[in-house]
């Protein structure tokens, strides 16, 4: 059976077969154990110094100035996202995450109501709605003058937009 | 088509070609984002995923070969791998070899960072070591064979071995991961809280089929290449999902390196059992 496997091939396949046993024991060794649950019993700051990712050092300094006047390198750096046209190759939700919800928000927002909104005002009106019918539910005095305030604001947008519908839209 | 994947020297070929786009995906990702390393070379990410792009580095334990180099030292690295990853899509086998052993060779320089590397880019690794040593002897096509079969095994593998780990999760039977997921301020989104957050019954459903299709992820294996593919597609919805809604990208590249072995080995098995 093994007459058509050379010595190389042999070592290499048992290489292969080591890995992969050594893979599948990492596996599910790497669940089971706590992570340097040894080391941290007997050095217990270990672990507070390896996952701590600011770690201040006790030279004075206040806000990245050290008393002396040297301003401390790499420091206060303001970092952007990489703006290039491939962005969506390696981060591909920010396609999802932007235009495509803010769409979906948008459709999802009016599927209750038959009409359609047409203008800001509308989408105003209806957010103050919604705002007064969650204040109407509570009783005390701070709740019933929001009320009263959001309902003549309402009642202001509402005529805004009628002055403006029978204007057909012009200033 | 199906030629592609049956036989096993194409079938090798193209696990070749994808794990060049992946190396290349990957390494061009490091080039992105260059300017979100330090100067000595250390990667800011996690500090500035923390901290919303709006950080102050007062100091940073460097440990890593990144320390040495400088970010001139890893411009250098991932144009190599760029070139590396090039040179695996010819046919010339040595040349492919010399490549896939250059990148194994970068891959443990790599693997000593400051940060440790995710699912898709340990398995990336492992592929390209198996690779290497089914192309190290050239006239060999039963190693090629075997390093075909190691690479499905590790793809069944690293699907099963999380889908086993995540049933033993309670949270993740009952569906609360997805939307701890989601609330997450880096992987999250609120389109996402707001959908997961009102609709359990959507939320569940997800949970239990990411559990049963990748705890039965053996099973494509012996379902034939039709099993295979059903498998193989549901796969790729899943990563394309998971990239789209919170943005682990690279497993949509690596994970399908594995996807040609996959399919080989089960052909394979179904002829056995058709023989036998």
């Amino acid at each position: 059976m093994l007459n058509g496997i050379t010595i190389i091939e042999g070592l290499i396949l048992i290489l292969m077969a080591s890995l992969f046993v050594l893979i599948f024991v990492v596996q599910f060794r790497r669940r089971l154990r706590h992570r340097f649950w040894l080391l941290g019993l007997f050095f217990p700051l270990v672990r507070y110094r390896l996952f701590m990712d600011v770690r201040r050092s006790l030279r004075l300094e206040y806000r990245d100035i050290l008393v002396d006047g040297r301003v401390r390198g790499w420091t206060n750096v303001q970092l952007r996202l990489p703006r290039n046209v491939f962005t969506w190759l390696w981060n591909p939700e920010l396609l999802v995450k932007g235009p495509v919800f803010e769409f979906a928000n948008y459709l999802t927002r009016y599927s209750g109501s038959k009409t359609p909104p047409d203008s800001k005002v509308q989408l105003a009106v209806d957010v103050l709605g919604k705002f007064i019918l969650q204040q109407s539910g509570s009783a005390d005095s701070v709740g019933r003058e929001w009320r009263v305030v959001l309902a003549e604001a309402a009642r202001e947008s509402t005529l805004f937009q009628s002055k403006r519908l029978r204007t057909g839209g012009s200033k | 088509m199906t030629d592609l994947v049956t036989g096993p020297d194409s079938c090798i070929r193209l696990t070749c070609c994808l794990v060049a786009i992946a190396v290349l995906h990957e390494s061009l990702g490091y080039l992105a984002i260059i300017r979100q390393f330090r100067p000595d070379g250390i990667y800011a990410w996690e500090l500035v995923k923390r901290h919303g792009y709006r950080m102050r580095v007062t100091k940073y334990l460097p440990s890593g070969w990144e320390h040495l180099a400088g970010v001139s030292g890893m411009v250098l690295f991932h144009l190599t791998r760029i070139l590396a990853a090039a040179l695996l899509v010819l046919e010339h086998l040595p040349l492919r070899a010399g490549s896939l052993w250059l990148l194994v060779a970068l891959g443990v320089l790599q693997h000593n960072r400051t940060f440790f590397l995710n699912g898709s880019e340990v398995f990336l690794r492992v592929t390209i070591i198996f690779l290497a040593l089914a192309h190290s002897v050239p006239g060999s096509v039963l190693l090629r064979e075997a390093g075909l079969w190691f690479v499905a095994g590790n793809l069944v593998l690293s699907y099963a071995g999380n889908g086993w780990a995540k049933f033993a999760d309670s949270s993740w039977r009952r569906g609360e991961v997805l939307q701890r997921m989601a609330r997450d301020p880096v992987f999250g989104c609120d389109a996402v809280n707001r959908v997961t957050g009102s609709n359990l019954l959507l939320v569940r459903s997800l949970s239990v089929t990411t559990l049963v299709l990748q705890c039965l992820f053996p099973l494509s294996l012996v379902t034939g290449i039709e099993g295979c593919l059903v498998f193989v597609s549901w796969a790729l919805v899943f990563h394309a999902l998971n990239a789209a809604l919170f943005g682990l990208a690279t497993f949509l590249v690596a994970l399908p390196v594995g996807f040609p072995a996959l399919c080989f080995v089960a052909h394979r098995i179904q002829l056995l059992n058709a023989g036998g």
